[in-house]
C-alpha cells in the first residue's frame, strides 16, 4: 500500500468505528489493531523517509 | 581589320562556373558571413515548409533574405510587410537564381524592445489558441511518489527544490532531468527533457524552472517550443521559473504557475509536520473509539452481572414465598369470609323456615289432633266414639277419647 493508501484507509477504518456500534466486539477490536497499526506504519514511513534523487541523465553537466 | 583573340586564349565559363566563382567570391569573405542590416521588410511571404522570405529595403538598395525554417521557428514575433528590422546573417548566393542573398539567421524588430515585442506576440497567438485556457489545467495528484524536475543540475533552483521536499515530504522521489535553462539550447534542451520525462509512466508531476535572472536569462521559457511542450505534457506541469515578478509563456500554459521553485514544493506536496498531526488525531481518535465502546459493553456485562448474582437470587427466593404468604393469606382470608358468610344466611333462612312452623300456630293457641297412627284429624268423618286421640298443644300435649261426633257448629 502506499502512503496516500494506507491513511485512505485509515480514515475509512475510524469512519467505521465511529458508526459501528452494530458492530460485533471483535470486529471492532480487528478495525482498531489494523487503524492503530496503519498509524503507526504511516508515521514510520514519514519518520524515517529518506529523500531519494535520481539524475535520469546520470549526467550533471549542466 | 578585326583583331581577333585566339580561341586557344579565350578563357570560356559555364554560367555555372562563374556563377560559383562568384559564390565563393562572397561566401569565402568572413566579414559577409556574419553581419547585421537594417531595412525595412518587404514582399513578407512564408512557404508551406515554414522558410521565411522578404526582401530587406532602403531608399537605394534592395536585397533578398530568406530565413529556413529551423531559424524561423526562433523568431519571436510576427514580421509583417513595412516593418523597419535588424537582420543578421550570412550572405550567399542562391545559384539557381543568380541572386545574393542574406541567409538570415534572426531577426528582431526595431521600436519596442525586442525581447517584449515578442513575448506579447506570442502570448497573444497561445491564447487565441487556448493553450492557457482554465479547462486544459490539469489537477495535481495529493501525495505525489516522484517529482520529475527539469533544471540545471547545478543552479539554485534544483537545491532549492531538494531542501524544501526533505523539509516538507521526505516521501517523494526526485527525478532530476538536467537540462539547460539559459542560452542557445536551452528551449530544445527543456523540450527534449519534458519529451523523455513523458516517455516514462511513473512520474506524478513535474517541476520546469530555473531560478531568477534578467529576461534575457529566463528567455527559453518564452520560448514558443517550450510552452508547446509544457502543453502536450501529459504529466501536470508546475512552473517555478525566476521570482515571484517574473511572468513568462511557460508559466501561463503550465497547469500550476508557482512564483519561485521551493513555491512549487510547498504546492504539490503535504507538508509532514500536518500529516502528523493528522495521524496523532486518528490515533487518539481511534483509541477513544475503542474505549467508548468497551466502556459500553463494561456497564451492560456489569449490568448483567448483578442481575444474575446470588444475593440477588435469594432475593428473588425470598421475593417468591413472600408472595406465597401473601396468597395465601389471601386465600384463607377469601375462605373465612364464604364460612361467615353461609352461617349468616342459614340463619336467616332457619328463621324464615321457623316463621312457616305450624309450632309457631299452636303458639297463638292452636293444636293439632291425630290419630294414634298419627293422622291428623281434619274431619269427624275421621273418628268413631270412644277413639283415642291425641291432642298435640303448644307445650305438651293431651290424651283423650271421642265421647261423641258431632257435626261441625255450622251444621
Amino acid at each position: 500500500m502506499t502512503f496516500e493508501e494506507k491513511l485512505a484507509k485509515l480514515s475509512q477504518i475510524v469512519e467505521r468505528l465511529e458508526k459501528g456500534n452494530d458492530l460485533p466486539l471483535e470486529d471492532s477490536l480487528k478495525l482498531f489493531e489494523e487503524g492503530v497499526g496503519l498509524v503507526r506504519a504511516c508515521r514510520e514511513t514519514l519518520e524515517n523517509a529518506e529523500q531519494r534523487v535520481t539524475n535520469v541523465l546520470e549526467t550533471d553537466n549542466f | 581589320m578585326q583583331l581577333e583573340i585566339p580561341m586557344a586564349t579565350r578563357t570560356v565559363h559555364s554560367v555555372s562556373e562563374i556563377t560559383d566563382l562568384l559564390k565563393n567570391l562572397i561566401e569565402q569573405q568572413p566579414h559577409l558571413q556574419n553581419v547585421w542590416v537594417q531595412g525595412q521588410v518587404s514582399n513578407y511571404s512564408r512557404s508551406g515548409a515554414g522558410h521565411i522570405y522578404f526582401t530587406l529595403k532602403d531608399d537605394r538598395s534592395q536585397i533578398q533574405v530568406i530565413m529556413f525554417r529551423s531559424s524561423a521557428a526562433g523568431l519571436r514575433f510576427v514580421l509583417k510587410d513595412g516593418e523597419e528590422v535588424l537582420v543578421q546573417g550570412r550572405l550567399n548566393l542562391y545559384p539557381a537564381r543568380g541572386q545574393y542573398q542574406i541567409n538570415a539567421n534572426k531577426v528582431e524588430p526595431l521600436g519596442i524592445g525586442a525581447l517584449q515585442r515578442a513575448f506579447e506576440d506570442l502570448k497573444q497567438q497561445l491564447a487565441d489558441e487556448g493553450l492557457f485556457a482554465e479547462h486544459h489545467k490539469k489537477p495535481l495528484p495529493v501525495f505525489p511518489l516522484k517529482i520529475g524536475v527539469i533544471t540545471s543540475a547545478t543552479g539554485a533552483a534544483f537545491q532549492d527544490i531538494c531542501q524544501q521536499l526533505r523539509k516538507r515530504y521526505p516521501l517523494a522521489e526526485v527525478l532530476l532531468h538536467p537540462t539547460l535553462v539559459q542560452g542557445d539550447g536551452a528551449a530544445e534542451g527543456i523540450v527534449h527533457a519534458l519529451q523523455a520525462m513523458n516517455q516514462r509512466d511513473d512520474i506524478d508531476v513535474l517541476i520546469v524552472g530555473r531560478g531568477g535572472g534578467s529576461i534575457e536569462d529566463l528567455w527559453a521559457f518564452n520560448e514558443e517550443v517550450v510552452a508547446r511542450a509544457i502543453f502536450a505534457s501529459a504529466i501536470p506541469v508546475v512552473s517555478a521559473v525566476g521570482h515571484e515578478t517574473d511572468f513568462t509563456i511557460a508559466d501561463m500554459v503550465a497547469d500550476h504557475r508557482a512564483p519561485t521553485p521551493s513555491a512549487a514544493v510547498e504546492h504539490i506536496v503535504p507538508d509532514q509536520t500536518e500529516l502528523l498531526t493528522q495521524l496523532e488525531g486518528y490515533d487518539a481518535w481511534l483509541c477513544r473509539i475503542i474505549n467508548d465502546r468497551f466502556d459500553a459493553l463494561k456497564t451492560r456485562l456489569q449490568d448483567l452481572e448483578t442481575r444474575f448474582s446470588p444475593t440477588r437470587r435469594k432475593d428473588a427466593i425470598y421475593q417468591l414465598h413472600q408472595t406465597l404468604d401473601t396468597l395465601d393469606l389471601a386465600c384463607r382470608s377469601a375462605v373465612g369470609q364464604k364460612l361467615a358468610d353461609g352461617e349468616r344466611d342459614l340463619h336467616t333462612l332457619a328463621q324464615r323456615l321457623n316463621a312457616l312452623s305450624p309450632l309457631a300456630t299452636l303458639e297463638r293457641g292452636y293444636s293439632i289432633s291425630r290419630k294414634m297412627n298419627g293422622e291428623i284429624l281434619i274431619s269427624n268423618q275421621q273418628v268413631s266414639v270412644n277413639d283415642r286421640i291425641e291432642v298435640q298443644l303448644s307445650h305438651g300435649h293431651l290424651a283423650c277419647r271421642v265421647e261423641a261426633v258431632g257435626d261441625s257448629e255450622t251444621d
